[in-house]
């Protein structure tokens, strides 16, 4: 198990290093240039080579990446005159737009993440598990037919449909929420929940589906299993053949997927539901430093969300042996 | 000034479909009644500003909210319909001698940082030279252009000045221009020109570290989320001609959706009713707000210094007789009905907007807005009805495709068929400032710098820059006329300011009548605020409401 867990976490590794190379190197086969968005208006061809110099693109491509990877384990000095700015291991680099480093800038968005990915999981996980298991063993009937409806037609509307009409509704219209918006679960937790019940209920809205319709044919594959029969036969009580025996083999496949909704949602991966609420999470950022070429926060924004999926990824695999009696890791 | 257009996300398409006109509960608003003192005023935007270190900012939005916090040392008394220029840091606007090369300012007494330390002429010499470093980019390039040494000087991080600026004593400082600058006093306007404190420089990160002499100074301020000011405790009403400071903090908050941030608004609904908005209401929202009796009391609508144009390549499109045709043949109702409609601005016949210095109101093609397609054939078949297919370059969002669509629709009236190119709007000007680019025709925008021709034309169509600026040329219309060249020499060099708007009126005819431009509309700007929020002065040469005497009614 331990050996298993070495590996695999060397293996993570090795796959960051190469997305991190193809984003840094496609980042500059795009016809952008920093240092002409960051020159202005009215930019001499002598001052455009100051500022590529002053942000560090007239070194070659490879030597770029080198710095960068060195900055990851030893830091790196911004600016070689008096005013020169440092920014220390773990360095990302220094965004091109703000000034600022790019890990201080991802580590302030993360709380947002991380609050709407853990709210909004923990509803749609219960919610669309639960479903999912009454649709199955009432498979056919109204409340089949209810539950997969209703998880459709949540899935078919869009985040930015569904966030601005509830905001319309709830917010502008009956004021019955403040606007919503992230405030830190340190600084007041009373609004910290508050202002993030719509964009909750908006993920929620979108992922539920998913994890009915999952639970519902992952069920019905699994209560059709001769052991469940032997299980009935017995004479256990139809609760314990459900949850205990039906339920704990069925959720294998779900736990597969919500890794990697999980990760992929702390990663950033609901950037329409954060610029809808204005949420400045790790999406947003990652959307608005494409539309800067803010290059070093592409490949931060990109690091950190292929990090958390990988994790997860990992994550999943060693859940597996606890949940599946059958799966041993070796 | 930057170029801000307004365009409209997908979520704004969406909600207006959506919900159509929704209803809100009428206010009681104004910008009028007397001024209270405290409270928090919020400012919605729906992203960061470019910069607010006064150096560096080049865009409406933040040159706005600089004015709170830095004082440059000239500055716009907007407080009666006509703006006045008048000193701010600066007891007056300034004395130009020696044919208007040599510009001397003296600063006012009792001027205090922040920290209580008085203001001095160093401090300002300080921050003009920060502008020179390549670490401060993005700001405007006047002081490299105009100071004598002002293109070999590397900023003062080098360890070295700059001898062009003089400071004779504490109080007074002298600025050494290469050439004659009539309007200098009004460059000076913008914030570059104010003080920064040596000790309190924090280099390429000041963004976020701004050393106020205003009435506001930040709290705290995180990129890209908000933006904390509070009261400057030594900042003092009776040596400030142009700010008042009556609310205790303004709270900025960034990144929420504009559409989103229009229905908050006019909701009027809780901590709304005391939130205003920078950035410009949406496109697809307009229309239902413009209208809209109920919240004209709180709904600003600022012309702005702005004209959104046409250029026509002359290198490309090389029969003046097509040109003109072109010129004929331009529906701009349906142009400005793409941009949102009569919210958007009036029609434009010049390249100069009225109001600004060296306007002159003249029309060198069709008085009916939506074409003279029988003048267009006319010349079209002067010009031996040459088989043409152009392209037009505009940015690829619905508003700009849809006006692309509306001048293709426009020249197919007089058989040039047009390929509309959208281009993404992130790389959209740097596309077509690059002089590598291949467009017939494009769709600009402009904002000028300060409300002079100055700051118009020649930046537009002085082609020398051409080749001087090869990535970053401003001259879409590849005009490069040696007699209109040598117009903007003569121009800039006379120091009397009614002969030179004359000259610069008849520069503008001038270009027009080489039919490189079509002149679409002159642009407005509109902002909503909360029903609680009053003092805002609609400000001209921004284009911004401003926030200088703004206060919250009890």
């Amino acid at each position: 198990m331990f050996r298993y867990l070495i590996r695999r976490l060397l293996a993570a590794a090795v796959i960051l290093v190469v997305i991190s190379m193809v984003t840094f190197f496609i980042f500059f086969a795009l016809p952008n240039d920093p240092a002409l968005l960051a020159c202005g208006k009215t930019c001499s061809p002598n001052r455009l080579l100051e500022i590529r110099h002053s942000l560090g693109l007239d070194k070659s491509l490879a030597m770029q990446y080198w710095e960068f990877f060195k900055g990851l384990f030893i830091g790196r000095n911004y600016g070689d005159q008096s005013v020169s700015i440092h920014c220390s291991a773990p360095c990302l680099g220094m965004s091109f737009q703000t000034d600022t480093p790019v890990m201080t800038t991802l580590l302030g968005a993360f709380p947002a993440d991380l609050s709407l990915a853990l709210g909004s999981a923990v509803i749609f996980l219960i919610l669309g598990v639960g479903l999912g298991v009454i649709a199955a063993i009432r498979k056919g009937r109204f409340a089949d037919k209810f539950a997969v409806g209703a998880a459709l037609f949540g899935v078919s509307l869009q985040s930015y449909f569904v966030g601005l009409i509830l905001m319309w509704a709830l917010v502008d219209k009956w004021n019955l929420l403040p606007s919503p918006n992230y405030t830190s679960l340190t600084d007041d937790p009373g609004q910290w929940f508050t202002g993030l019940i719509l964009p909750w209920v908006t993920l929620v809205v979108l992922y539920l589906a998913l994890y009915t319709r999952l639970t519902r044919s992952s069920m019905l594959e699994v209560m059709g299993e001769d052991y469940i029969r032997t299980a009935r036969a017995k004479g256990l009580s139809s609760r314990t053949v459900i949850f205990k025996h039906g339920l704990r083999a069925a959720i294998t496949p779900i736990v597969t997927i919500f890794g990697m909704d999980f990760g992929a949602l702390i990663g950033g991966s609901a950037v329409i539901t954060e610029s809808v609420f204005g949420i400045n999470g790790i999406g947003k950022l990652a959307v608005d430093s494409v539309t800067n070429s803010d290059e070093p926060v592409i490949l931060g924004t990109t690091l950190f969300a292929a990090a958390f999926i990988v994790l997860a990824n990992v994550v999943v695999d060693l859940v597996y042996g606890l949940i599946d009696p059958r799966v041993r890791l070796s | 000034m930057m170029r801000r257009t307004r365009t409209a996300a997908i979520t704004a398409t969406a909600i207006a479909l959506a919900l159509g006109a929704t209803a809100c509960g009428g206010s009681s608003g104004g910008s009028g009644g007397k001024a209270t003192k405290g409270g928090t005023l919020t400012i919605l935007n729906k992203a960061d500003y470019d910069h607010l270190d006064p150096q560096r900012t080049y865009t409406t939005e933040g040159s706005s909210m600089d004015t709170e916090i830095v004082r440059a040392l000239t500055g716009w008394d907007e407080s009666t319909s006509t703006p006045k220029l008048v000193g701010d840091l600066a007891t007056n606007t300034g004395t130009p001698t020696k044919n208007d090369t040599v510009w001397t300012f003296h600063l006012r007494a009792g001027v205090k940082f922040q920290d209580g330390t008085t203001v001095t002429s160093q401090d300002v010499k300080y921050g003009v030279e920060r502008a020179f470093s390549a670490d401060i980019n993005g700001g405007p390039p006047y002081a490299s252009q105009w100071l004598i040494g002002g293109s070999k000087y590397k900023g003062p991080y080098t360890g070295k000045s700059l001898d062009s600026i003089q400071t004779p004593d504490a109080s007074t400082i002298v600025f050494n221009l290469d050439q004659p600058v009539a309007d200098f006093n009004e460059t000076t306007a913008m914030p570059g020109w104010s003080a920064v404190p040596k000790a309190h420089d924090t280099g390429a990160t000041y963004d976020t570290h701004v050393w106020s002499d205003g009435p506001y100074m930040m709290k705290s301020y995180t990129k890209n989320k908000e933006l904390v000011l509070v009261r400057n405790p030594y900042w003092s009403q009776k040596t400030d001609p142009l700010r008042q400071q009556n609310v205790n903090e303004m709270d900025v908050k960034f990144g929420m959706d504009e559409a989103a941030i229009d229905n908050l608004l006019k909701s009027d609904s809780g901590s709304a009713q005391t939130s205003i908005q920078q950035w410009p209401i949406a496109g697809s929202d307009l229309a239902g707000i413009n209208g809209d009796k109920a919240l004209a009391s709180r709904y600003y609508k600022i012309p702005a210094p702005g004209i959104n144009y046409l250029t026509l390549n002359v290198n490309r499109i090389k029969d003046i007789r097509v040109r003109k045709a072109i010129e004929y043949a331009i529906d701009k109702t349906a142009v400005r009905g793409a941009f949102g409609g009569e919210a958007y601005g009036a029609y434009a016949t010049t390249m100069l907007n009225p109001g600004m210095g060296g306007y002159k109101q003249y029309n060198e093609y069709s008085s009916n807005p939506a074409g003279d397609v029988t003048k267009a054939k006319a010349l079209m078949s002067q010009a031996g009805n040459p088989k043409l297919t152009l392209s037009v370059a505009v940015e690829n969002t619905p508003t700009q495709e849809h006006a692309g669509d509306a001048i293709a629709n426009s020249l197919a009236r007089i058989g040039i068929k047009v390929n509309v190119s959208p281009i993404d709007a992130s790389t959209y000007f740097s596309t077509l400032d690059n002089t590598k680019n291949q467009y017939d025709m494009a769709w600009m925008d402009w904002i000028a710098d300060w409300p002079n021709a100055s700051t118009v034309l020649p930046v537009l169509f002085d082609g020398r820059q051409i080749k001087a600026n090869p990535l970053s040329n401003q001259d879409i219309s590849y005009l490069n006329d040696p007699a209109i060249n040598s117009g903007f020499d003569k121009a800039a060099k006379m120091t009397d300011i009614n002969t030179r708007n004359a000259a610069y009126g008849a520069l503008d005819q001038q270009i027009l009548s080489q039919a490189s431009v079509v002149p679409l509309m002159y642009m407005s700007f509109t902002e909503l605020s909360g029903s609680k929020v009053g003092g805002v002065i609609n400000d001209p040469i921004l284009a911004e409401p401003s926030l200088a005497h703004v206060f919250l009614k009890s």
